[in-house]
């Protein structure tokens, strides 16, 4: 699985994981993100368990296994934390940060020793002792339970599947052509994007926020000015088509 | 890079309970991999070596015949290295499989334990136990195949460490090529210094993984 360093600062760093090469062919590539402090790792959205083996070696080139300390599931998708099962035998002491709403579903992974930690509706903050992350609301975007999180020093939102897109191959890990990335991501906002009234709700608290980096779960990273780009663009699209698709001609 | 006191600090952070073996051999397949870029500055060095020899002439006949030796013994350790990076990988995907299948096999047990017997649950059980003792047997062969690999990269550096002390007293023997060799020398013997500090780390892994 590749990785690199995203941005750092005296006290972090944000680290991405995905294009993984031995990844089986007809699953859903995913990005992974860690970010490591001097003492202690998160990893955000670590994944389906078919990924858990590559995952897992990915995080060791960064942190003992005994540093990687918490977990952070957006919402309770496979792809997002299926592996929950594995890590839960790997980590001596772990944390789940993820919605209380998706308690007793996510519990289906199979979790005996990590510790589940609820995060409310109204979102809150993790801390990890030198660095704290924010924990920013996107209910049903697309799950009726799901939460971004945030940087404020580094300026990194990870969106989770807002702003997700799907291409072939390996693409590059940035947007270079905003235009040339639309048709990769439309469909996907159209139809796993349920509700045009939350998405608005999102976009004008997202908008409070200083942005740099963009970081979805799938495909490519917006930076700079692709970050308006994109909250443009998402405020223009319908979203929900799946009710129309839900109708023969 | 994990020291001896990471390894200790991992050890306890589990508190009593064995390390799970998929952490252990992936730790090791992460620790291992420096090894090799470290092989491959010997590997260099012994290049840069046989250059200055060839200019040195008479002066670096000495040195010369020893280079072929560190050459060997650097390709050697970068071929355990590589060989010990993928038998702990397959170990660790083996042990994640093999957690699956017992998983899959207790369950179906319990099942089984409070239901009359079911032809078709007694054919999935044989078939999971059957497959875990499989794996189980695959895994209990790389790791002592992950034994011999460490002893021979150990080996290698030992092999290295009084390849070293020769170079130091050829090199003296080459008159206006002396200094330069005395820095090679000194860079093979810093390379195998590193590597043998990261062989006590492996053990100290594996030493682990024959605990889990
Ligand atoms: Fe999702
Ligand atoms: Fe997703």
């Amino acid at each position: 699985m590749h990785s690199e360093t995203l941005l750092e600062c005296k006290t972090h760093r944000w680290i991405i994981c995905g294009r993984d090469p031995d990844k089986p062919d007809k699953i859903i590539d995913t990005n992974q993100y860690m970010v490591r402090t001097d003492t202690r790792m998160i990893i955000l959205d670590p994944g389906g368990i078919e990924l858990f083996s590559s995952m897992l070696a990915c995080a060791l080139n960064y942190a003992p296994i005994h540093e990687i300390t918490d977990l952070f599931a957006s919402h309770q998708d496979p792809d997002i934390i299926s592996s929950l099962g594995l890590w839960d035998q790997a980590l001596p002491k772990g944390r789940l940060h993820a919605p209380w709403l998706w308690e007793g579903f996510i519990r289906h992974f199979g979790m005996n020793n990590i510790e589940y930690v609820p995060i409310a509706d109204d979102g809150g903050e993790i801390n990890l002792g030198s660095v704290s992350l924010q924990i920013i609301p996107a209910h049903y975007l697309h799950s009726s339970g799901n939460h971004n999180i945030y940087d404020p020093e580094l300026k990194i939102l990870m969106s989770g599947d807002i702003g997700a897109s799907l291409e072939p191959g390996q693409p590059p890990l940035f947007v270079e052509d905003f235009e040339a990335h639309i048709p990769h991501m439309e469909y996907f906002h159209k139809r796993w994007m349920p509700s045009n009234y939350a998405k608005n709700d999102w976009i004008k608290r997202v908008r409070q926020l200083d942005i740099e980096y963009l970081a979805p779960q799938h495909g490519r990273i917006f930076r700079g000015d692709d970050v308006k780009r994109f909250l443009d663009w998402f405020e223009r699209l319908e979203v929900g088509v799946g009710v129309q698709a839900s109708y023969r001609n | 890079m994990l020291t001896l006191e990471d390894i200790d600090a991992l050890h306890r952070a589990y508190e009593g309970h064995p390390v799970p073996r998929f952490v252990v051999s992936a730790t090791l397949a992460t620790e291992l991999k420096s090894t090799i870029s470290i092989a491959r500055r010997i590997s260099i060095s012994s290049k840069n070596a046989q250059a200055i020899t060839a200019r040195a002439g008479t002066w670096g006949q000495g040195f010369s015949g020893i280079t072929q030796f560190i050459d060997e013994f650097s390709r050697n350790t970068i071929d355990c290295a590589n060989r010990i990076s993928e038998t702990s990988r397959q170990l660790s995907q083996a042990s994640v499989t093999l957690i699956a299948r017992r998983t899959m096999a207790d369950r179906l047990g319990r099942v089984m334990a409070h239901h009359a017997k079911v032809e078709a649950l007694s054919q999935l059980y044989d078939k999971y136990a059957a497959s875990a003792e499989k794996l189980e047997e695959e895994n209990e062969r790389n790791f002592h195949q992950l034994r011999k690999l460490i002893e021979e990269i150990r080996d290698c550096t030992r092999a290295l460490n009084s390849i070293v002390a020769t170079c130091r007293i050829e090199a003296s023997r080459a008159g206006p090529f002396q200094q330069a060799l005395f820095v090679i020398a000194a860079d093979i013997e810093e390379a195998a210094w590193e590597i043998g500090e990261q062989i006590k780390v492996g053990k100290k892994i594996l030493d682990m993984l024959g605990r889990s």
